[in-house]
């Protein structure tokens, strides 16, 4: 199947998306504060890309996942979507059957494979329920279908009878992967999809979601916290901390020119598989926690850990705001003066 | 007790023996339980995927902690990990293990540059590179883990390596042959040559 020829521009469109949970307290549940898990993003995610978040856990990133989803109500913002026909539509704004329409396109791979499939349903079912829910197919077609569905995630569909605890951990994630394209959808978010899997099982997963991609003119959001399989499969990145995007980029703007020094203190804490880079290059290590969303610091969210940090830092929440000409963002007040460490430092080996 | 804390670096540590275990953040925690572990001043410090669950950020503080309380104490680690880029950051030596059995085993540096053992070299190809240009796709080791109540016969890791032999990967079982300063490795193309 070739990747169908619309013109491409952006599918999804963030704008200034908030999702704050309110902390209750007392016999009468009073609302003492919000935890601010989404604070303000805007993104736009092109037809057809793969855009990576990644970020410490507690950024945000899976609440933004989520919210996109519809799975939460935003608090605020816009999440505008270009629907089939062309038409733009906001998803913060629907309910109801249209929103329900929306979910067949948008659909969700689940980080464990074990908690996130029912153990009691057999997989023609796990799979099935998605068709027979949005009505889609029914009966032998469904049989049918569920079987194509096997197939494309290279599993064996005489296998559908058989219940999730008699599939390995990569298989059961490939049953998650069929589910989610069960209704041919058009974006998949991938919340740490990878992340429980052996690196060689690991492997197979990425090398399958990609070819998925191709086959079938995915645009994928993927968010995980593993840099290196970030980096493999995402054609831009955005960089997520307490609740906003500090910066975003191309893949390989992110690693060669980071402009965020907190973009710089991630790469600098990723381990290297090789040992004769041991020492190499500068390693920045972050002091003290990441900040508490219900309580962000006031300035920069970042500033307590940053080593740049100046009274401004203190003082004015930077904005996310494009800084060089080659679509790259970072929401950093000294992002233009700063000359941060790229990840190459670390894996040049220096030779004297 | 609070000399202890101190020195798995967690700040104040006389306010903090009063807190409970859901008080702490997870990298906060993982020092705990390192503290716990060295409360009786051991010698050999078993340390079973202790960063596996951490952060980024997190997981380097730890593992430069575990670094220098290694340094200071003389202390040997046995750290188990599935993650390869831990390991070329911390080990000195390596075993590598598939099914309850050592395939290969010998210094880190041949580990990651002169793997013998096929299991090992699929492993490492199977990594997404952090340095260098990004391959299009991932080598990968065909099939799964076998079960351990499924072993299969001869070498565990016939089924799926790439230089199996018929009639003798799925036959015989390797023995551990050295083929290098302290490199071992179990695998039936190095028994020949000994």
């Amino acid at each position: 199947m070739a990747v169908s020829q619309t013109p491409r521009g952006p599918l999804l469109e963030l704008k200034d998306l908030r999702m704050h949970f309110p902390i209750r307290k007392g016999a009468f549940r009073h609302v003492v504060g919000h935890v601010k898990a989404v604070d303000g993003v805007s993104l736009r995610v092109e037809d057809g890309e793969t855009l990576g978040i990644v970020g410490e856990s507690g950024c945000g990133k899976s609440t933004l996942a989520r919210t996109v989803l519809r799975i939460y109500q935003p608090t605020s913002g816009e999440i505008r979507y270009r629907d089939r026909s062309g038409g733009t539509v906001d998803l913060a704004a629907l309910s109801g059957p249209a929103l329900d329409e929306i979910h067949r396109d948008l659909r969700m791979v689940f980080q464990d494979p074990q908690s996130s499939l029912n153990p009691r349903l057999p997989v023609i079912d796990i799979i099935g329920e998605v068709l027979s829910v949005n009505g889609i197919v029914k009966g032998r077609e469904l049989e049918h279908r569920v079987a194509d569905l096997m197939l494309s995630v290279g599993l064996r569909p005489e296998y559908m009878r058989r219940y999730p605890h008699a599939f390995s951990g990569g298989e059961r994630q490939r049953i998650g992967i069929a589910r989610a394209l069960a209704s041919n959808p058009r974006l998949v978010i991938a919340d740490e999809a990878v992340s429980a899997l052996d690196v060689s099982v690991q492997a197979q997963t990425i090398n399958l979601l990609q070819d998925l991609q191709e086959q079938f003119g995915l645009t994928y959001l993927f968010v995980a916290h593993d840099l290196s399989v970030v980096r493999h499969i995402s054609d831009n990145i955005a960089v997520m901390y307490v609740g906003r995007v500090v910066e975003k980029a191309p893949t390989e703007l992110i690693f060669s020119r980071p402009l965020h020094p907190y973009t710089e203190a991630l790469l600098s804490a990723v381990p290297i598989a090789d040992p004769r880079l041991r020492r190499h290059g500068t390693r920045i290590r972050l002091a003290g926690e990441v900040a508490d969303p219900a309580h962000p610091p006031p300035g920069c969210p970042f500033h307590p850990r940053c080593r740049y940090a100046t009274e401004l830092c203190r003082q004015e929440l930077p904005v996310l705001r494009t800084i060089t000409a080659d679509g790259h963002a970072a929401a950093c007040h000294h992002a233009e003066s700063l000359s941060l460490n790229p990840f190459a430092d670390r894996t040049v080996p220096e030779f004297n | 007790m609070r000399s202890t804390l101190a020195l798995v670096g967690i700040p104040r540590p006389a306010e903090r023996m009063d807190s409970y275990a859901f008080q702490f953040s997870g990298g906060m925690r993982q020092r705990v339980c390192i503290a716990l572990a060295l409360a009786c001043r051991p010698k050999l410090l078993i340390a079973d995927e202790p960063t596996t669950a951490l952060d980024v950020t997190t997981q380097a503080n730890i593992l430069d902690l575990l670094g220098s309380l290694q340094a200071e104490f003389g202390l040997s680690v046995l750290f188990v990990t599935h993650d390869l880029g831990v390991v070329a950051e911390i080990a000195d030596e390596v075993v590598v293990m598939y099914v309850g059995r050592v395939v290969e085993a010998g210094d880190v540096d041949t580990i990651f540059h002169a793997p013998a053992h096929p299991y090992t070299k699929a492993l490492l190809q199977s990594v997404p590179r952090m340095h260098g240009q990004p391959t299009e796709r991932l080598a990968i080791i065909e099939g799964m883990v076998p079960s351990r109540f499924a072993r299969p016969q001869g070498c565990s890791f016939h089924p799926r390596c790439k230089q199996v032999r018929a009639g003798l990967c799925d036959q015989r079982d390797p023995q551990s042959v050295g083929i290098g300063d302290g490199h071992v490795v179990s695998c039936l193309l190095y028994e020949g040559g000994q």
